[in-house]
């Protein structure tokens, strides 16, 4: 049966786009800002997971325990891009924190193309393969009824849940993760009560691009290529998704990004491959004609 | 003496100042480049001119080249770029039209039919360009075409197949690669007579190229009883899973996919792999990337077939002194290199022909030129045009992936 193959692609999709959308969340819930240079970190988590790869693949083998390698893919991808961000957000965000609320909106749109433009000149605009049949052989899929799970899958699918949980956890039972709760509700009044509210941005970049990091190697694993303009393509979707959910709220980013996962690849699978975006984004338009703040978002009063 | 000399001199400088700051303003999405040696030949001609009594004044005049040199096609749009560059510097530095310096504005349309008819506009309204390469893909040429066509802006593309294109009668249209009303139902021929298929999964990226393609493969196939299922996918996708699952489920004997991108293509094959199927693939034209298609695949696309219009260049002897400068300048070819600098010779050649008149080029007259071409350039067979400004003679290969290169199995010819 196809359906229960087609089930897992929506839970894979849903997963990638989940670790993508959080971020643009996160930064939302605290800054109200959209940070368009997000897709641009999770396409250098990409590049980073491809060249720390690169060395142990020699000649269509692998030099290294593939699970070693993927690890080091993964770590090196989330400590790279928590610089990257953080560094971003101090450049190019910080300095216009206090300025009209369009402006940082503008330079997130700069650093994006910047970053995007650099990394195409650099890659010579060039796709960048991952060795994915290497290093998640075909052999080690497990089988569920009729659906077959790749390895790739089952990683992107694993990773993606226990990142989820654990920012979950970091969110809601943390002390830095109640300041951070703190801030985005009341940044003032965050300020008043002794939370140091430059530290918590940081905080929420670093965590943010940690997590685009991760997701930029598991989408690398995946779609088992890199390329410069990935970033802004999944990006579009991610951010559909964190709308979807009620942008701000970290669960519902998640809810969005499974549910938009589902309408793509069953629209695709059931109705018309040709309308898979129609599909998903009429879905968008009707959730949002019945509840304007998304899913899970809330009604904020207007501050007078 | 002395002095009448330096002030000529002093002059000369001045106006070629100028005249580099009137092409500097020229304009935001196209600018006007001008390559070291056509630099210094520039400024050699006019010292010339000011010693001696050369009759032939100094007449600087413009070809666009428009293409994908941002976004996703942009690799090949690049690659074009630079070898129409090339092609330029050839021309300048061969002395085929004395006191004459070519220059290149790029015209990037990032594939993007809205931008190629807004660049379309700045090439037209700019009178010293005299033709274009370009736009490369199909849907950029469509959007772009009724105004050259009324600016009378003569086109040479590359890399534009789709059949519409030379069915409107614009008779500024121009194009050294078959068209696909001949690529599509010789691939259908290939499939039929030679792989004995039974049924052919066809996805297609919903552009005027890929789906046109798509669209003829599907009727000849169906034509000659073979079972045709097909989806769609979209030139930014990455994820091919959903459309995958029912390609397995299909089990077909060939996965035909027409799309312009051989990056994508190399990530279906490789997630056609993760997922444990195997179909044999094909493709067409737009596959013919040994990096992105045979290297960046890993193995996953050994034995793909796809096509080349006209010889692959790699075996013609005539374009290995150019691929050779090519590599040595940019590291690797692309896609349309060749075909690229073939056609930018194509279109100085018409320049040529029509020669300079009252210190400019008429474009009407590289437009008739072009109507009558009869050029062999680098890729070894005489470049012609029918009426509607399609190639009128030439042929495409069969090619396919073996080892670490593609490989000419089959020569179809055109009548």
């Amino acid at each position: 049966m196809e359906i229960q193959q087609q089930i897992v692609n929506a839970l894979t999709l849903g997963s990638v786009y989940a670790l993508f959308a959080l971020g643009y969340s996160m930064v939302y819930g605290i800054l109200e800002m959209l940070n368009f240079a997000h897709g641009e970190v999770f396409m250098i988590g990409g590049f980073i997971g491809y060249l720390v790869a690169l060395p142990f693949v020699e000649g269509g083998t692998l030099t290294a325990n593939p699970a070693l390698v993927i690890v080091l893919m993964l770590i090196a991808a989330a400590v790279g891009c928590s610089a990257v961000g953080v560094t971003i957000e101090f450049l190019a965000y910080r300095p216009l924190r206090k300025a009209a609320r369009l402006a940082p909106l503008i330079s997130a749109l700069g650093v994006s193309i910047l970053l995007q433009n650099v990394v195409g000149v650099i890659t010579n605009y060039r796709a960048r393969p991952y060795a994915t049949d290497l290093l998640l052989p075909h052999s080690w899929s497990v089988k569920i009824g009729s659906a077959t799970i790749g390895p790739e899958r089952l990683l992107v699918i694993i990773v993606g849940a226990v990142a989820l949980i654990g920012l979950d956890l970091f969110i809601n039972r943390t002390k830095l993760g109640k300041a951070m709760r703190a801030t985005s509700q009341d940044r003032e009044a965050a300020a008043f009560m002794g939370i140091s509210v430059n530290k918590i941005i940081s905080t929420t970049f670093l965590v943010g691009s940690a997590l685009a990091g991760i997701g930029g190697v598991l989408t690398g694993l995946y779609y088992t290529q890199v390329d410069f303009a990935m970033g802004f393509a999944l990006g579009m979707k991610a951010f559909t998704a964190a709308v979807l959910g009620g942008i701000g709220n970290l669960r519902g980013a998640v809810l969005g990004a499974f549910i938009l996962g589902g309408a793509e690849t069953f629209g695709s699978a059931f109705i018309s491959t040709t309308y898979k975006d129609v599909i998903a984004f009429s879905l968008l338009i009707i959730l949002l004609l019945l509840k304007p703040s998304g899913l899970l978002g809330q009604q904020t009063p207007v501050k007078v | 003496m002395r002095k009448t000399r330096f002030i000529a001199l002093m002059l000369a400088v001045v106006l070629v100042l100028t005249a580099g700051l009137l092409a500097a303003g020229c304009g935001d999405d196209t600018t006007a480049t001008t390559t070291g040696s056509t630099d210094t030949s520039a400024a050699t001609d006019n010292s010339e001119t000011t010693e001696a009594t050369a009759p032939a004044e100094a007449v600087t005049i413009k070809i666009g080249a428009a293409g994908p040199f941002t976004g996703q096609l942009a690799k090949i749009g690049i690659d074009a770029l630079n070898a129409v560059k090339m092609a330029v510097d050839d021309f300048n530095a061969s002395g085929a039209m004395p006191g004459v310096t070519v220059e290149v504005v790029e015209a990037d349309d990032g594939a993007d039919p809205a931008k190629a008819a807004s660049v379309a506009e700045k090439l037209a309204s700019d009178e010293a360009v005299v033709g274009v390469v370009g736009p490369m893909t199909s849907s950029a040429v469509k959007a772009a075409l009724p105004i050259y066509d009324e600016g009378l802006v003569p086109l040479v593309t590359q890399s534009a197949t789709n059949d519409e294109l030379s069915e409107g009668g614009y008779v500024v249209f121009h194009r050294t690669a078959p068209k696909d009303g001949i690529q599509g139902p010789s691939i259908a021929k290939f499939m039929v007579d030679d792989l004995s298929v039974k049924k052919v999964f066809i996805i297609d990226d919903k552009g005027t190229y890929s789906q046109g393609l798509a669209d003829q493969v599907d009727k000849a196939l169906s034509d000659a009883g073979i079972a045709v299922e097909r989806a769609q996918i979209t030139p930014e996708d990455k994820d091919f899973s959903a459309v995958l699952t029912k390609v397995k489920s299909a089990a077909p004997d060939v996965l035909f996919m027409p799309i312009p991108s051989p990056a994508q293509a190399a990530a279906i094959a490789k997630q056609m792999v993760s997922m444990g199927f195997e179909a044999q693939l094909a493709g067409a034209d737009g596959l013919k990337d040994p990096t992105e298609f045979i290297k960046n695949a890993g193995g996953a696309t050994e034995g793909a077939y796809a096509t080349s219009l006209g010889p692959m260049p790699e075996e013609v002897p005539a374009a290995q002194d150019m691929l050779t400068r090519f590599i040595a300048k940019y590291t690797e070819t692309s896609l349309f290199t060749a075909q690229s600098y073939e056609a930018t010779m194509v279109l100085l050649d018409a320049v040529k022909q029509a020669g300079v008149v009252d210190g400019k080029v008429d474009r009407q007259a590289v437009n008739d030129a072009l109507g009558s071409t009869a050029y062999t350039g680098i890729l070894g067979f005489p470049i012609s045009f029918t009426p509607e400004g399609d190639l009128a003679a030439g042929g495409i290969y069969i090619i396919q992936v073996q080892g670490d290169k593609f490989v000419q199995v089959k020569g179809i010819k055109l009548q």
